[in-house]
C-alpha cells in the first residue's frame, strides 16, 4: 500500500478522531465528527480504486460485517439505555412496574440518549477501520519500539489469524455439511470447534517454524548479571512505586504531590527498564517514511482538535456536554466554532494528493 | 557442503528412528531431489538441514550433522537462517506479513542489516525470482505460484548458500510449477546455490537433478546417487522411467526427449488397435446436467461464465485447467455448497440449488482439495460412525469395516485421523462420504501429496468405482492420474470450457494436459505405459 501520509500522522488523526467520539457528547459535534471521518473514509477509498495496481487491503473484518455489527451495538445501546433508564419527561409507554429493572416509563429522553451514544461509538469504529484501511498493521508494527516487537510480531499475526479463523469455520462448516451433518444445538458444534482449534494449531505450527527459519527472535544480544539486576530492579521498583503513588492518590492520603510524585517516578523507572530491554533487541527497518509539508498540516489540525478536545472536557466540559434528562432540554447547544473545530477532522481527506506511481522513492 | 556421519534422530515418544544412522556428503551447488513414499521421513530430513529438527519438534539426536562447517544442532533454526533458506510445503501459512515487498524484508530486518543493504538485497530477490511487478500486491491476492515465487525470495534475500524446500510445487497447476521450477534451477546453475528437494511428482522434476536421495521408508537408511542410478532401483517412478525399466532400456530417459529414440525404435513394433468411432449419444437421463451456470465472487471474481454440461451415469469425467480456471467453484455448485448467480444445476434429477447440501450429499460423495477438513473423529473407525449418524444411517460395524478393508486401511480403524499418512486420510475421508453408497463422486485434487503407490492405489478404486455405474467428476492437475482413469475431459480456462472430448483424444491433442507416455509417442491409443504394453503382447 502507498501511505497517503505518513504513519504517525495517521496515528495522531485516529487520536484526534477518537478522541472527540469518546469525549464529546453534543449530538451535533458528534454528527460533525462521524461526517468527517465517513469523507476520510471515502476519499482514502476513492483514491486506492484510482490506482490501477491496486488491491485492496485485506480486511480484519468485512465492510458489511462491521456495518452490521455498529447496527446491532447501537440498537442494543439504545434498547439498553431506553429499557433501563426510566427518567424523562416524554413518557412514550410504561412498562409493568413489576418487572425487574425494565418496569417503568419508556422515555424519549433515555432513547436520545442511548442513540447518542451509539454516535459516539460508531465514530469510533469507523476511525479504525480508516485508520485499517489507510495504514498496513505491518506499518504499525514498525512503529513499536523495540522492547515491545516481538509482541507486536504476536499481535501482527494474532490480527492476521481472524479472518482466516472465520475462513477455517466455514469450511468446517462446509465440510460437515458435505458429511450430512446438521447443527442442531450447541452440542452438535463440538466437533466444529475441535476441528477448528486442530487446524489453527497446525497453522500456528507451521507459521512459527517459518518465521524461526528466516531469523526471528534470533538478534538478541544478552544482557550482562549486573544489567539483568539492574533491570530487574527497577521494572518491580517502578511498578510499586506506581501502585503506591495510585493507593495514596486514590485514597486522598498525604498530600496530594506525594502520591503523584511516587506515580511519575514509578513511570519513569519502568521506562527506564523497557529502554534497556529494548536495546538488545537488534532490529532494523526496511521503510523509511518521509515527512512532507501535508503531513505538518494534517498533523497540526489533527493536534489542535485533540488538545483542544481534551483541555476543554477537562476545564469547560460543558461546552461539549449533552445531557437530553432533565432538568436540561432535549435540543443540543450548537456553536458554530465548535463545529468548524470538528470539522478540522477532514484535512486527511483535504490535503489528500492523487495517487503516486508505484514504486516511487517517496514510499520508503 | 552438507555431511551427515552417523547422525540420526527420534522424535519424543516415538518408538523408531525417523532418521536413522544416515552417513552422506552433498556436494557444493549439486541440485539434490529427495523422493521416496510418504512418511519416509523426507520432510524430517529437509528440516534436520536447518535446525528445525531437533529444535522445533524435541526428541533425541546422536551422531554428527555439518552444514558448510556449522553444526544445525549447536546453532539452532535462527541461527541458520542465512546459510540455509528453508521453502515449506504451503507458502500461505509460511507468510507474516501482507505485502510481498514487506515479506522479503522480513528475515533482514530480523538480522538488522542496514538499510541500504536491504534494499539492494530485496531488489536482487524480486528480480531473481522475476516477481518485481507484484512488490506493491497483497500476500493473499496472488496466485499459487505467485505465493510460492514470493515464498522463495523471501528466504532469498539472506543470501542463502543452501535452498531447501518441501514439495514446492504439490498445489500448483503444471504451468505455475514449470515457472517456479524454472526459477529454481536457475538459482542453482546461476547463483551456484546448492539445492535440496523433495517432491513426489518425479516427472515435473528429475530431469534438473544432479543427485536423487532415495528415502525406502520402514527405517532403511536413504540412498544416494545420480538420477539414472537410483531411479532404476526405486520402485516408485514416474511412467516414463517406469516404461523404460519395463522394456529394459539403457540407458533409463530422464527425459521426454531422451526417450523418443526407445519410442522411435518401438514404435513399429507395436500393434496398436484401431481407433473406434465415437459411440453413440448416451441416451441415459444425465446424472449431472448444468446448463448456463454463471457465478460471480464477492469481489467480483466471475469463476464461471455461462457453463453448460451434462454428464452420465457411469462417466468418469476429468476436469482440467489453470489454478482459478473454476473447477472448484463448479464442484461446490454440484454439492449446493454455492448458490448460482444464474442457470440451472440438477444432480440425479434434484435441483442442487434448491436441496440442502446435507440432503443432497447421501447420494453424491464430495471429498474437497484438503480431505483433512472433513475429518473430525477420534479415530477412523469413529468417522464412519459420525457420517452413519449424520445421514440418520443405524450403526453398522460390520459394513463399515467391509468399506475400509476395500480402501485398504482397514487395519487402521482405531488410529486417529491426524496419524495417517496423506494417502490413507485421503482414502478416509473417501470412506468417510461412501458410506451412504452414493451414485456420484465429486473429488477435488485427489492426489495432492499422494505417491505414485497411493495415486496408483486410488486410481484402482475409482476405476472400480466406475464399473459399478458410479459418475465420477474429477477435478485435478494430475496428467497422469487422468490418463490412467478419465474417459472424458473438459478443458476449462476462465469459467468455461475450452475443450470437451474423449480423454485419449483431448491429452494427445494438449500440449501441457498430456501424459508423459502421449507425449513420447504422439498416439491417442497410448497414454500409459499399461497402453503401450498392451499393444507388444
Amino acid at each position: 500500500m502507498i501511505p497517503d501520509y505518513h504513519p504517525y500522522v495517521w496515528l495522531l488523526w485516529l487520536a484526534a478522531a477518537g478522541g472527540s467520539a469518546l469525549l464529546v457528547r453534543n449530538p451535533l459535534y458528534l454528527l460533525i465528527v462521524l461526517l468527517a471521518i465517513l469523507f476520510v473514509y471515502g476519499a482514502i477509498s476513492q483514491r486506492q480504486q484510482a490506482d490501477p495496481a491496486h488491491t485492496p487491503q485485506p480486511r480484519i473484518l468485512a465492510w458489511r460485517t462491521v456495518l452490521r455489527l455498529i447496527l446491532f451495538i447501537w440498537a442494543l445501546t439504545i434498547l439498553f439505555n431506553a429499557l433501563s433508564v426510566h427518567v424523562g419527561t416524554v413518557v412514550l409507554f410504561t412498562l409493568p412496574r413489576s418487572w425487574p429493572l425494565i418496569g417503568g416509563p419508556i422515555t424519549l429522553e433515555a432513547i436520545i440518549y442511548g442513540f447518542v451514544t451509539g454516535l459516539g461509538f460508531t465514530a469510533l469504529i469507523l476511525a479504525f477501520m480508516t485508520l485499517n484501511m489507510a495504514v498496513s498493521p505491518h506499518t504499525l508494527l514498525r512503529l513499536t519500539p523495540a522492547f515491545a516487537h516481538h509482541a507486536g510480531v504476536a499481535v501482527t499475526i494474532a490480527i492476521s489469524f481472524i479472518p482466516q479463523t472465520f475462513i477455517a469455520w466455514q469450511e468446517i462448516r462446509e465440510a460437515q455439511r458435505l458429511r450430512g451433518y446438521r447443527v442442531r444445538g450447541l452440542r452438535d458444534m463440538q466437533p466444529l470447534f475441535v476441528s477448528l482449534l486442530a487446524n489453527g494449531l497446525e497453522r500456528a505450527i507451521q507459521l512459527a517454524e517459518s518465521m524461526d527459519a528466516r531469523g526471528f527472535g534470533g538478534a538478541m544480544s544478552p544482557l550482562g548479571v549486573r544489567e539483568r539486576k539492574m533491570v530487574g530492579i527497577s521494572s518491580i521498583g517502578g511498578l510499586l512505586l506506581l501502585l503506591a503513588g495510585l493507593i495514596l492518590r486514590s485514597f486522598r492520603l498525604g498530600a496530594g504531590w506525594i502520591g503523584l510524585m511516587g506515580m511519575g517516578l514509578g513511570a519513569l523507572s519502568v521506562a527506564w527498564s523497557l529502554r534497556q530491554q529494548g536495546k538488545r533487541i537488534r532490529r532494523s527497518q526496511y521503510r523509511h517514511w518521509l515527512w512532507r509539508r501535508r503531513d505538518t498540516i494534517v498533523a497540526v489540525l489533527a493536534a489542535i482538535v485533540l488538545l483542544t478536545t481534551v483541555t476543554v472536557s477537562f476545564v469547560a466540559a460543558e461546552q461539549l456536554f449533552y445531557y437530553p434528562y432533565p432538568p436540561f432540554g432535549l435540543l443540543p447547544a450548537f456553536q458554530p466554532l465548535w463545529g468548524g473545530l470538528y470539522a478540522l477532522l477532514l484535512a486527511p481527506a483535504l490535503f489528500l494528493p492523487a495517487y503516486l506511481p508505484q514504486g516511487s522513492p517517496v514510499h520508503r | 557442503m552438507i555431511s551427515y556421519d552417523h547422525f540420526s534422530y527420534c522424535y519424543p515418544n516415538a518408538l523408531q528412528p525417523a532418521l536413522p544412522d544416515i552417513s552422506l556428503h552433498l556436494p557444493e551447488g549439486a541440485f539434490v531431489l529427495v523422493i521416496g513414499p510418504s512418511g519416509a521421513g523426507k520432510s524430517t530430513f529437509l528440516r534436520s538441514l536447518n535446525g528445525l529438527v531437533p529444535h522445533f519438534y524435541g526428541g533425541v539426536v546422536s551422531g554428527q550433522l555439518r552444514v558448510d562447517g556449522r553444526d544445525p544442532v549447536q546453532l539452532a533454526p535462527h541461527g541458520m537462517s542465512d546459510l540455509v533458506g528453508m521453502v515449506f510445503q504451503d507458502p500461505e501459512s509460511s507468510f507474516v506479513v501482507d505485502r510481498v515487498e514487506d515479506e522479503l524484508a522480513f528475515a533482514l530486518e530480523n538480522w538488522a542489516l542496514p538499510t541500504d543493504v536491504m534494499r539492494k538485497r530485496v531488489e536482487e530477490a524480486l528480480d531473481q525470482l522475476q516477481i518485481a511487478h507484484l512488490r506493491h500486491r497483497p500476500i493473499s491476492s496472488l496466485s499459487g505460484g505467485e505465493k510460492q515465487r514470493v515464498a522463495i525470495a523471501a528466504v532469498l534475500t539472506l543470501h542463502p548458500d543452501i535452498l531447501v524446500l518441501d514439495e514446492p510445487t504439490s498445489q500448483l497447476d503444471p504451468q505455475a510449477a514449470e515457472e517456479v521450477l524454472l526459477a529454481i534451477r536457475q538459482l542453482n546453475e546461476d547463483l551456484g546455490i546448492t539445492v535440496v528437494l523433495s517432491e513426489h511428482r518425479l516427472e515435473r522434476v528429475v530431469q534438473y537433478a544432479d543427485y536423487v536421495l532415495y528415502w525406502p521408508g520402514d527405517g532403511q537408511a536413504p540412498l544416494l546417487g545420480t538420477p539414472s542410478e537410483i531411479l532404476a532401483l526405486a520402485p516408485q517412478t514416474p511412467p516414463l522411467i517406469a516404461l523404460g525399466k519395463r522394456l529394459g532400456w539403457d540407458p533409463l530417459p530422464l527425459t521426454i526427449k531422451a526417450g523418443r529414440r526407445f519410442a522411435r525404435e518401438l514404435k513399429p513394433r507395436l500393434h496398436l488397435p484401431v481407433i473406434e468411432a465415437p459411440a453413440a449419444g448416451n441416451n441415459h437421463t444425465p446424472s449431472v446436467q448444468v446448463k448456463h451456470l454463471w457465478h460471480r465472487y464477492a469481489n467480483g471474481v466471475e469463476s464461471l461464465r455461462n457453463f453448460s454440461m451434462a454428464v452420465h451415469p457411469g462417466e468418469f469425467v476429468a476436469l482440467m485447467g489453470r489454478n482459478g480456471s473454476g473447477k472448484s467453484t463448479l464442484l461446490k455448485h454440484l454439492v449446493g455448497l454455492l448458490q448460482p448467480a444464474r442457470g440451472s444445476v440438477r444432480v440425479l434429477g434434484r435441483d442442487a440449488a434448491r436441496t440442502p447440501t446435507e440432503q443432497l450429499t447421501t447420494d453424491i460423495a464430495y471429498v474437497p482439495q484438503n480431505p483433512d477438513r472433513i475429518l473430525f473423529a477420534e479415530t477412523v473407525a469413529d468417522e464412519l460412525a459420525f457420517s452413519r449418524k449424520a445421514h440418520g444411517l443405524p450403526a453398522d460395524a460390520a459394513a463399515d469395516g467391509r468399506l475400509l478393508r476395500r480402501l485398504g486401511i482397514e487395519h487402521l480403524a482405531a488410529s486417529h485421523p491426524r496419524d495417517l499418512s496423506g494417502g490413507e486420510r485421503q482414502r478416509l475421508a473417501l470412506a468417510a462420504v461412501l458410506i451412504t453408497d452414493p451414485m456420484v463422486i465429486l473429488l477435488d485434487e485427489p492426489t495432492r501429496g499422494l505417491d505414485y503407490l497411493q495415486k496408483r492405489t486410488l486410481a484402482t478404486l475409482l476405476q472400480e468405482f466406475k464399473a459399478q455405474g458410479k459418475t465420477i467428476l474429477m477435478a485435478t492437475h494430475d496428467v497422469e492420474l487422468v490418463a490412467a482413469t478419465a474417459d472424458r475431459v473438459l478443458l476449462m480456462a476462465e469459467g468455461q470450457i475450452v475443450v470437451d472430448g474423449p480423454a485419449r483424444r483431448v491429452m494427445s491433442e494438449s500440449l501441457v494436459f498430456a501424459s508423459q507416455v502421449n507425449k513420447l509417442f504422439r498416439d491417442p491409443r497410448l497414454l500409459t505405459p499399461e497402453d503401450v504394453l498392451a499393444c507388444l503382447n
